[in-house]
């Protein structure tokens, strides 16, 4: 059973111990047919992700939480990022293709949603997994044991046999934890993992998110975690990030946070879930209105349109992250200051 | 999840003619104007094109016949103008035939009992293996050449292809959500068909229709070519290049002028249809 | 007193293995009834037979064994009126307001649809009048009519797929997971739609989900369903406060709260309890 750790709930970055420390991001992608005109899908964003941390990045369809992940290894061809990826002491925006590959997999892995595409139908388990490897220059047979190794240590049973089986023999499951091991197997120091559960059961979900919280326990393999579900936040991360339309809105602890969370579109995203652990009386307190669509963005705070408190100042300016006087945490509202607490039942 | 989302929403589903690049917005200008000279051919045509003028034959390009006269002393231009009916309209009569005849079967088949199905595709499948050319060109010897066998042997042979696309295409759509949903609302077959599974399949058709017209073109002016298709001294321009070629040393431009018509006519119809493919298959309709 | 108005009794539904192998029985004997004015939850992960089932309810697939009673008629051996009356009367809400929907028909076809084939006689003013009327209770305007889906988001095409099957005033709303494929404030929109309809139109809703914590926000009544058989029936407050078989358990065990110091209580808890 997993313990939370004791790190720093610090959003900042100055105490320079940060092994992920991105800074200003932003990601822009070409509108297809639209001569040269691009869309800026990520704004200014900064995270730190200090060594063994788990940092969980939220957000609702749109929000380019995504988008970010991908961006950190530059995954898109198409995008244009700006701003500073700094890891180990390197700008992954200014590596050339060939340094980043060797970065790629074996510093940073990553793990996506769905397992089913990730995984090359025609090869075996263990080929893909020996893949990894052999491609940096370890031999073959080395590299299949291990394969083996890094199954074994994912619960997979009867490794040895698995490794020639193909990723159609494998449930969703399964294959997500074979997805685990392509990640692991090169003793990463940072993995990300974009929904890596959303595709799956629920109690398929809780294993899979246990084995991650274990093996970066074990190794002290740092987790950024893209998810859109909260109790996911809270089960599984040190520290959170939520995003709304391309910006990071608020950055704390996951206790801090869970506690009281401050600019108004992380409350109302709270109160929105609904829980197991609860029955409702009365209606979801809920957010009104839709995500915006990333290509019109609101004016000002993106958020205002959905949001019950604005003023004047919010439709023109867009609000910066600060961090908030006496607490560790950030967050990005021209109204987050006065309020406190209202909000948890 | 999110990349998704940005990826649709990055693109354009529009049909816009200024953000098309060069090559597609010339094969559409080309198509305009190949059916803009099937509908006012005939009136532009300077001069008669059955004409028969032998004092005037073989004369080459110039001020008074632009490309020149045949071997009959008939006006090349008018003759190209004019003959652009029979053979586009007649390759657009045969392929249209065709995917009307091919849809229409592919829906019937795909309401029909399984083993009605099964029995229609093998018909399509056994079709398809005899070579078009020479069926056509059996066709339209038993029936006499003419224009209208050659149309006749053309829908023949091409409806098998087009039911095979076309039940292809419905066989996914009828799989849909939205096709259930209807389904289980109660419609009636008619309204099933018409209103949710064909919008949602035929695209695949047109494009295909688009892109046929340039091979039916090149198959109708090879039927009048050999002599099964339209019949001298019609204005056809396979039948031109046919009469033409006796005197392609001495008078090229009578067999080279309807030939590169036909040429361009085909690429023009090709490129459209490929630049059509591109856009709805690189589109979701969600 | 609540009267039965949807009976399912011993339904079974076995389908032939992709590859080689044993038949897999989607559904094997699954019993229930669904009282008039009451929500009832059909809960289970990938597999459990839930899809199935509700594919059987509808017809769209035919179930190897079993009954469907609807208001005192056998729904599978009823007649062409009675049919015809159970499809005017029980709805479908499907999962994925993305595929549910027609691309090609406006707002005002897709909604007024029902009312074409099932009352083909009122006029077109009339039907536009109703279908105006359902969008504007599921909060929609007469300005979205001639409208097409790929127009709006998410939550608006489940609020116009919500109309649609309200449109013919249903007395039985089957819901296949209809908020799962939406965003968390969305979803919590729709769940609270789906609750004033259900308050002020007295409808009976079969509400299929996987999501345990959606369904406690809806459901009076659980049936929890695993490898295509019920293992456990029973109450919300039953179901939630005192699982009785192990697989309900692990399964509340596994769903994560969004509150750090509950989901460690809530794990500890139903750890004890195994």
């Amino acid at each position: 059973m997993r313990t939370p750790r004791n790190t720093p709930a610090s959003d900042s970055s100055a105490d320079g111990e940060a092994l992920l420390d991105v800074r200003g991001l932003s990601v822009d992608f070409p509108v297809a047919g639209g001569r040269g005109r691009t869309l800026r899908i990520v704004r200014e964003l900064d995270l730190t992700v200090a060594p063994g941390e788990r940092v969980a990045l939220v957000g609702e369809s749109g929000s380019g939480k995504s988008v970010t992940a991908r961006a950190l290894l530059r995954l898109d061809r198409h995008a244009v990022i700006g701003g500073q990826i700094l890891f180990e002491g390197r700008d992954l925006v200014t590596l050339t293709e060939r340094e980043l590959r060797r970065i790629r997999g074996t510093r940073i892995a990553m793990v996506l949603q769905d397992p089913q595409t990730t995984l090359n139908p025609v090869l075996s388990i263990g080929d893909q997994l020996a893949e990894t490897l052999t491609i940096r220059g370890v031999p073959r047979k080395a590299a299949l044991v291990r394969a083996r190794e890094a199954l074994d240590r994912l619960g997979v049973a009867r490794a040895g046999e698995r490794l020639r089986a193909y990723p159609h023999e494998f449930s969703g499951g399964m294959r997500q934890r074979v997805c685990l091991a392509m990640a692991i197997i090169g003793d990463p120091a940072v993995l990300i993992a974009d929904e890596p559960t959303t595709a799956l059961d629920v109690r398929v979900q809780q294993q899979v998110l246990e084995l991650i919280d274990e093996l970066a326990a074990e190794s002290g393999m740092a987790v950024l975690l893209i998810t859109h579900d909260l109790g996911v936040v809270a089960g599984y991360a040190d520290r959170v990030a939520v995003m709304y339309a391309g910006r990071k809105i608020e950055g704390s602890g996951v206790e801090d946070f869970f506690a009281a969370p401050r600019h108004p579109y992380a409350q109302g995203l709270l109160r929105s879930v609904p829980r197991v652990d609860r029955d409702v009386s009365t209606d979801l307190d809920l957010i009104p209105g839709t995500p915006p669509n990333p290509a019109e963005p609101p004016s000002g705070c993106a958020f205002h349109p959905r949001c019950d408190r604005w003023v004047e100042r919010c439709l023109t300016e867009i609000p910066e992250l600060r961090v908030l006087q006496d607490e560790e945490r950030a967050v990005a509202c021209h109204r987050a200051l006065p309020e406190r607490e209202e909000v948890v039942a | 999840m999110t990349s998704m989302t940005t990826s649709a929403l990055l693109r354009r589903p529009v049909l816009r003619l200024r953000r098309m690049p060069k090559l597609d917005r010339a094969a559409f200008a080309m198509v305009g104007l190949l059916l803009l000279t099937v509908a006012f051919g005939p009136l532009l045509a300077p001069y008669d094109p059955y004409h028969v003028d032998l004092g005037q034959a073989m004369l080459p390009p110039g001020a008074e016949h632009w490309l020149g006269t045949d071997s009959s002393g008939r006006d090349v231009l008018s003759r190209v103008l004019y003959g652009a009916r029979p053979t586009i309209l007649g390759s657009l009569c045969a392929v249209g035939l065709s995917a009307l005849i091919g849809v229409t079967v592919a829906s019937l088949a795909a309401l029909a009992p399984r083993w009605v199905d099964d029995a229609i595709m093998r018909i399509c499948d056994i079709a398809l293996s005899l070579p078009i050319m020479v069926m056509a060109l059996g066709i339209s010897v038993a029936l006499g050449p003419s224009l209208r066998s050659a149309i006749i042997a053309m829908v023949l042979s091409w409806w098998p292809s087009f039911t095979r696309l076309a039940r292809a295409e419905i066989r996914t759509t009828m799989t849909s959500t939205y096709v259930e949903s209807a389904v289980i609302t109660g419609v009636s077959r008619w309204r099933l068909m018409t209103r949710h599974v064909l919008p949602n399949s035929l695209d695949s058709v047109y494009v295909q229709v688009t892109l046929e017209i340039g091979g039916a073109t090149l198959i109708m002016a090879g039927l009048s070519f050999i002599g099964a298709g339209a019949q001298p001294p019609s204005a056809e321009w396979g039948a031109m290049v046919e009469s033409g070629s006796r005197f392609l040393t001495s008078a090229w431009w009578t067999a080279v002028v309807p030939g590169a018509v036909i040429t361009l006519t085909a690429l023009a119809f090709a490129l459209a249809g490929d630049a059509l493919r591109a856009r709805t298959s690189g589109r979701e309709v969600m | 007193m609540s009267r039965t108005l949807l009976a399912v009794d011993g339904l079974g539904k076995t389908f032939a293995s992709r590859d080689r192998g044993e038949p897999v029985k989607a559904v094997d004997d699954v019993s229930f009834t669904l009282d008039q004015g009451e929500t009832l939850g059909l809960v289970g992960e990938s597999g459990s037979g839930k899809s199935t089932i509700t594919r059987c309810l509808v017809g769209l697939e035919r179930p190897d064994t079993g009954t469907v009673t609807y208001d005192g008629f056998d729904v599978l051996r009823a007649g062409r009126d009675e049919r015809r009356r159970f499809r005017r009367e029980v709805q479908l809400v499907f999962q994925n307001p993305y595929a549910s929907l027609n691309p090609r028909m406006t707002v005002e076809d897709l909604v007024g649809e029902q009312l074409l084939v099932h009352q083909g006689r009122r006029s077109r003013e009339g039907r536009r009048e109703r279908v105006v009327e359902v969008l504007e209770m599921v909060g929609l305007t007469g300005a979205h009519l001639p409208r097409y889906p790929a127009q709006f988001s998410g939550g608006q095409r489940q609020r116009i797929a919500i109309a649609r099957a309200l449109v013919s005033e249903p007395k039985v709303l089957i819901c296949d997971e209809p908020v799962s494929a939406l965003d968390v404030s969305v979803q919590a929109q729709v769940i609270n739609l789906l609750r004033a309809m259900r308050r002020e139109l007295g409808l009976t809703v079969l509400f299929i989900a996987h999501d345990l914590a959606v369904v406690r926000q809806l459901c009076d009544r659980l049936l929890v369903l695993k490898d295509g058989r019920v293992v456990e029936e029973g109450s919300r407050e039953q179901v939630y406060g005192a699982p009785a078989h192990e697989y309900t358990r692990a399964l509340l065990a596994a769903v994560p709260i969004p509150d750090p110091a509950a989901d460690r209580a809530r794990r500890r808890h139903y750890q004890e309890s195994r």
